[in-house]
């Protein structure tokens, strides 16, 4: 008798498989996997989407809420509607309210985790980074945050891309400005260097994942 | 309708970002915030309406890969079906995302280790400048501190080189970007909430 | 002019670039392509070179070299045997295409070839002589039409037209362009005598470009003369000799004269034959050929039979016009020195009328027919069989031989074959057309060796012997030019004739039959089409064309072999990694051990967790896509064992992805029930599970406002907030510790910001994928992060300090150091080597 968790990881191997099969080239079999990858993927998000969203805080509370908790759900509710218009485009201009509301409402948190989460908090931090508590050694702390420090100007100037007029009539940062961007761009290096490396340690341990699936699959590993 | 648009956005935007300093909003804010939850679950819904939309002109046009479309479409509805009737904190339906959505992404994923390693050898061949070759040199050095060799570790290299890089040369680095995109959060928000950028469709 | 180009049959003028007259559609291009030699329109791309064209002499049919081979033979010969030669011996073989042309007196209903519609008198646009100038109008073989009126033309032509081919009653049907007659009709206007008295002007400064020059043979190369062309000259110098009774047309011509000379051996012995050329008018070019022929001895010009020709009006011509009515105009020119002139034209064809000599020999004196008839006519072609003759007449044929030499009765048919055609263009247009026309070089020569043609010429045939207008058939003064030129431009001989019309179209070095050379023709648009561009701007077009073919060139697949090599590197990686990694997972061995020294990070990770009070709620944030979950697992496992083992937390899981949910409950239901027995956390009693937190950075930013309306359910739709693990919660700071376990930047990030000023005391601490952790450090690094785990480097440092249980970080730990060696190596190899191979790619790029 082949039970289910069997029959679930004979799919999940034949599905990695498929995928797999990439290496060689693309072909329908790899096709086939991710077509159903995303077609699981967008029914099993619809399902969550309504169970742990929709449900939760819009269809439950009208049904089961107090009447002003009801009332003003009234208006989530036409703005739900009119943003599922969306995905028609003849009247997809019917969800541009809710879009907007969306877009107003995401705009205000950004800017405020942005100021109180990351700005404030990032630039204290690099002033702090010469505080000479945080190591045994002044020079130490003296070296490790000029480092810093220059990494987090120079790179915010290197992305500075203002311009002036230059010889030829083509347009050129200052030389000032493009000193100080090579050295960001040297730090930027570095910092993508060390991002890539983690980047492809996951994939590492992605790839030693599913072998390591194989293995227990075929009962090699444990 | 593009000005009710612009009026909504600038007003809710304004209302939660006063309410970020004035507790005094907290209640509207609160209340906005649970609106745009509703409206985010939605607008996943609206995602997912388009997607079929899109495949099911395919399997009716029998355009090239319909019959893919019309796989992705079984799917999809099967999953939705059975997720809908079960709830996806089912165990049946959380067996789909462990049999059907982890194999297949975990498995993506893995082969971005192959990409990832051609690409960077590839990489000196198509650009051999100055932060290609830093760039290369840091991602080997990361890529060697952050392995072990079989007797053992490399003292200096993991215990001095890698941990310097990654707190001291890789964080200013880092902390550039992260100032930087929240200057390009601030000023970006503050177009929407000023509405000078209508990204919502109301121009 | 290299616009358009005038058709050589009926004189409609056609753009260039058409094949094809539009209006009597014959050919006006070359027929083949790889014979078109220099004088064929530029090609793009191409500067015009001088060619020796004995060099495609190769490429001749068999018949026609044979024909040339012979025509040197003969000259050589007929070095040495004038006076032999002078009966023309028949060609075995048939020599040419003009050769038995004068028979065809009664083939003229046959079918008659194409090629024969440039030869016999097909009416050329009417084209003004303009005799006081010295350029001269290369009448092509069969354009002029008889000497005479118009209306004598027509009814010469008329009758024949039912008989005729197509061919033929398109040129019967345009009798008014001929241009020879109506050169004939001014041949005694006082600008024929300026014509003479400007010899070096007459043949050569109109003289057309060559593309239809005979390719002159190699032999003839050193000297630029072509042997039948020095046949020609030869014959001039023989019609020096005095006593010299025939032309010297069987003496030195080429075998296709020879051929010629065979129909009208008569002519040559007649006794008649001397006289018509004191009184025919020599043309310029043959003044000029004459006198600059630089191979013969300069004749007298007394003794050169075509300064005897009479000029126009002389009464010799008058003669001739006597018989207009039966004869054709120029056959009335030679009749008229001869009793056989009066020989009916009835006997000729009608076609020929125009074109055939007149009957100057009696058909008696005539041997040639028996010559003729030797020749087999198995061995002819077919069309040259269609041309001999069934019975030759001497009528017929005798007007042949006198055309083809310079001296004696020959140079009094020339005489009276309309050598310069009248032409509507003046002498300041003619400047103006052939001054645009870019010379050939042996033209140029030609023209600038006038001078001393001009002084080599006797004065008496220079100037005082007006030169009348010959009245040549028109494929005998198609002859002319080409001598002309020839002699004059002897430096020149190498360029290449390609035959414009007729069979031979296209090919290089083909019988002077067909004119435009040196004879003076009616049909210089013919060659027109050659740019009128200088070297230098040929040059210029020359390099516009390569950039432009440079662009539009296919670019060449070096991609197939780059893209193979590319495919075989992957291919190569693939299966290093798969085999070698797959080797160790299967193997399951731990040689290589975990790192000793934990990250700060981690180690305040540690100790977070370690400094949460005991049973204290922990909001654990499963931000992970499906993708890394090998990782996260990995690297979230020793963490959490170590906080449920230690601390015994009342866990809430929530997630912002939506598949983050079933992430979390796999991870809290089987890997770390898995990991450790003990941590078997039962849902709904020890921890609770939220479930999916929609909004993104807006539901984390209302869930640390407010958890209790932002999640007011459960995954399970349950009263979440009732639930046991989360009594006493109601703030997001009610949490004794925020662990978020995420692989994005930015999810990290959100949670970081959103719940900065909510969360209080509670400390964040972070599992991070190895992708995320660089830009979570600096967060680290502010303090508002308590710790952070990231990737399997920083969870070894946790399962080391975590008792020593083996977890799923040191399962993985020797692949996953053994793909990071496989790594380094490739990309320490694979670098240098791409870095050598770049520099070198770019050097060579840039040294191109």
């Amino acid at each position: 008798m082949i039970s289910p968790d069997l029959i679930a990881g004979i799919f999940a191997f034949l599905l990695s498989l498929m995928i797999f099969s990439y290496l060689v080239g693309d072909n329908p079999l790899f096709r086939v996997a991710v077509h159903i990858f995303v077609g699981v993927s967008a029914g099993y998000v619809a399902a969550v989407a309504w169970w742990q969203a929709l449900w939760p805080d819009l269809i439950f509370p009208l049904v089961s809420g107090p009447a002003l908790q009801r009332a003003l759900l009234a208006v989530p509710l036409v703005l739900s509607g009119l943003l599922l218009m969306k995905a028609w485009p003849a009247l997809s201009r019917l969800g541009t309210p809710s879009m907007a509301i969306l877009v107003g409402i995401g705009s205000a948190v950004a800017i405020g985790g942005a100021v109180t989460g990351t700005l404030f908090p990032q630039i204290g931090a690099t002033i702090n980074a010469f505080d000479l508590h945080k190591a045994a050694s002044p020079f130490e702390v003296l070296i490790n945050g000029g480092f810093i420090l220059a990494g987090v100007a120079t790179t915010l100037v290197y992305f500075h891309f203002s311009a002036g007029p230059a010889a030829g009539g083509s347009v050129k940062r200052f030389s000032l400005i493009e000193i100080i961007a090579f050295v960001g761009g040297i730090f930027l290096a570095i910092t993508l260097g060390v991002l890539f490396a983690g980047v492809y340690s996951a994939a590492l341990t992605a790839l030693i994942e599913r072998l390591h699936f194989f293995g227990t699959f075929f009962g090699l590993g444990n | 309708m593009r000005y009710v648009a612009l009026v909504l956005a600038i007003l809710t935007g304004l209302i939660v970002l006063v309410g970020y300093f004035v507790p005094a909003l907290a209640p509207v804010q609160d209340m906005l915030l649970t609106w745009s939850i509703i409206l985010a679950g939605t607008a996943t819904l609206v995602g997912v309406f388009n997607l079929i939309l899109v495949h099911g002109t395919k399997v009716t046009k029998r355009e090239k890969g319909s019959i893919y479309s019309a796989l992705l479409l079984f799917c999809l509805f099967a999953a939705f079906i059975f997720g809908l009737a079960l709830g996806p904190d089912h165990p049946d339906i959380r067996l789909l995302v462990d049999v059907v959505i982890v194999p297949v992404e975990a498995t993506l994923m893995a082969l971005l280790a192959v990409t990832l390693l051609y690409a960077s050898i590839r990489l000196l061949r198509r650009r051999a400048n100055v932060m290609s070759v830093v760039f290369i040199l840091t991602a080997v050095l990361m890529l060697f501190a952050s392995a072990t060799l079989p007797f053992g570790e490399i003292g200096p290299l993991n215990d001095f080189l890698r941990p310097w890089f990654q707190h001291v040369l890789a964080l200013g680095g880092a902390r550039g970007i992260l100032i930087g995109v929240a200057l390009g959060t601030l000023t970006t928000g503050l177009r929407v909430l000023f509405g000078a950028d209508r990204p919502y469709g109301g121009k | 002019m290299a616009d358009t180009i005038k058709c050589p049959v009926c004189g409609e003028v056609n753009p260039a670039d058409v094949e094809f007259c539009q209006n009597c559609q014959s050919r006006l291009q070359p027929l083949t392509g790889p014979l078109k030699g220099e004088d064929a329109p530029l090609t793009p791309g191409q500067i015009p070179t001088k060619k020796t064209t004995s060099e495609l002499e190769p490429i001749l049919p068999q018949w026609l070299r044979e024909a040339r081979q012979q025509a040197r033979q003969s000259a050589e010969d007929e070095e040495s045997k004038k006076e032999d030669e002078q009966k023309t011996t028949p060609i075995p073989r048939a020599p040419d295409l003009l050769a038995g042309l004068a028979s065809q007196n009664e083939a003229e209903d046959e079918e008659t070839p194409d090629w024969l519609t440039n030869i016999t008198g097909v009416p050329a646009p009417r084209k003004k002589v303009e005799p006081e100038d010295a350029q001269v109008k290369f009448v092509e073989l069969g354009h002029e039409e008889p000497a005479g009126s118009p209306s004598e033309q027509a009814s010469t032509t008329k009758p024949e037209q039912g008989n005729m081919p197509s061919w033929m009653a398109g040129q019967a049907a345009a009798p008014e362009k001929d241009e020879l007659a109506d050169w004939f009709a001014r041949a005694s206007a006082p600008a024929a005598d300026e014509s003479a008295e400007h010899p070096s002007d007459g043949g050569t400064a109109r003289v057309e470009p060559a593309p239809t020059q005979p390719e002159p043979p190699p032999a003839a190369l050193d000297s630029g003369v072509a042997d039948w062309l020095k046949n020609l000259d030869a014959n001039a110098a023989s019609a020096s000799a005095p006593a010299r009774p025939a032309p010297a047309s069987g003496i030195e011509t080429p075998d296709w004269l020879k051929n010629l000379d065979t129909s009208a051996p008569a002519a040559e012995q007649k006794p008649v034959q001397p006289e018509p050329p004191s009184n025919i008018e020599v043309p310029d070019w043959l003044k000029s050929l004459e006198t600059n022929a630089p191979v013969i001895e300069q004749p007298p010009a007394q003794n050169i039979p075509l300064a005897e020709t009479p000029a126009a009006g002389t009464p010799p011509s008058h003669d001739a016009t006597e018989t207009g009515s039966e004869v054709p105009g120029w056959i009335k020119g030679l009749g008229r020195e001869s009793a056989a002139s009066q020989a009916s034209s009835e006997v000729l064809p009608d076609w020929m009328k125009p074109a055939g000599p007149p009957s100057q020999t009696p058909p008696a004196a005539n041997p040639e027919p028996t010559a003729e008839e030797a020749l087999p006519s198995t061995e002819l072609p077919d069309w040259l069989s269609s041309l001999k003759p069934a019975e030759p007449p001497p009528a017929e044929e005798t007007p042949v031989a006198p055309i083809l030499g310079p001296g004696g009765p020959s140079t009094e048919e020339t005489s009276s074959a309309p050598a310069f055609t009248e032409d509507s263009i003046s002498s300041s247009d003619a400047d103006e057309v052939f001054g645009s026309m870019q010379l050939p070089d042996w033209l140029t020569s030609a023209t600038t060796g006038q001078p001393a043609a001009e002084e080599n010429l006797p004065r008496a045939a220079a100037k005082d012997e007006s030169i009348a207008p010959a009245e040549l058939p028109s494929w005998v003064q198609a002859m002319r030019p080409v001598e002309a030129a020839v002699q004059e431009s002897s430096a020149a001989a190498g360029e290449t004739a390609v035959e414009s019309s007729g069979p031979l179209a296209g090919l290089q070095g083909v019988l002077p039959a067909i004119p435009g050379a040196a004879v003076p023709s009616s049909r210089p648009k013919s060659h027109s089409i050659k740019l009128n561009a200088t070297d230098e701007q040929q040059a210029q077009a020359a390099l516009l064309e390569k950039i432009l073919g440079a662009e539009t060139a296919p670019v060449p697949m070096k991609a197939s072999s780059v893209v193979t090599s590319q495919r075989v590197l992957r291919w190569a990686l693939s299966a290093i990694l798969l085999i070698v990694l797959g080797g160790v997972v299967f193997s399951q061995t731990q040689i290589f051990p975990l790192p000793s020294l934990a990250p700060n990070e981690t180690n305040s990770a540690i100790a977070a967790v370690n400094a949460i009070p005991q049973g204290a709620p922990v909001l654990a944030v499963f931000d992970y896509q499906p993708s890394t979950v090998g990782e996260m697992e990995a690297a979230g496992l020793p963490l959490m064992d170590q906080l449920i083992l230690l601390r015994h937390p009342r866990l809430a899981i929530l997630s912002t992805s939506p598949t983050g949910a079933a992430l979390a409950e796999r991870f809290m239901s089987s890997a770390l029930s898995t990991l450790n027995a003990q941590n078997s956390y039962q849902r709904g009693e020890q921890y609770v599970d939220f479930g999916y937190l929609p909004g993104g950075l807006t539901g984390v930013y209302a869930f640390a406002q407010s958890p209790t309306a932002a999640m007011p359910l459960g995954a399970d739709r349950s009263a979440i907030w009732q639930s046991a693990p989360l009594q006493g919660v109601t703030h997001l700071s009610d949490f004794a510790a925020v662990i978020v376990l995420t692989d994005s930047v930015d999810s990290g990030r959100t949670w970081i910001e959103q719940t900065a000023l909510e969360r209080g005391s509670a400390p964040m601490i972070i599992v991070s994928s190895a992708q995320a952790g660089p830009m979570l450090l600096p967060y680290v690094d502010s303090g508002q992060v308590a710790g952070l785990v990231s990737g399997l480097y920083g969870a070894a440092g946790v399962e080391q300090a975590n008792g020593g249980l083996p977890g799923r970080v040191r399962h993985y730990w020797d692949a996953y150091s053994v793909g990071l060696l496989i790594a380094v190596a490739a990309i320490i190899l694979g670098g240098l080597w791409n870095l050598v191979t770049g520099f070198q790619a770019r050097r060579t790029q840039e040294s191109r």
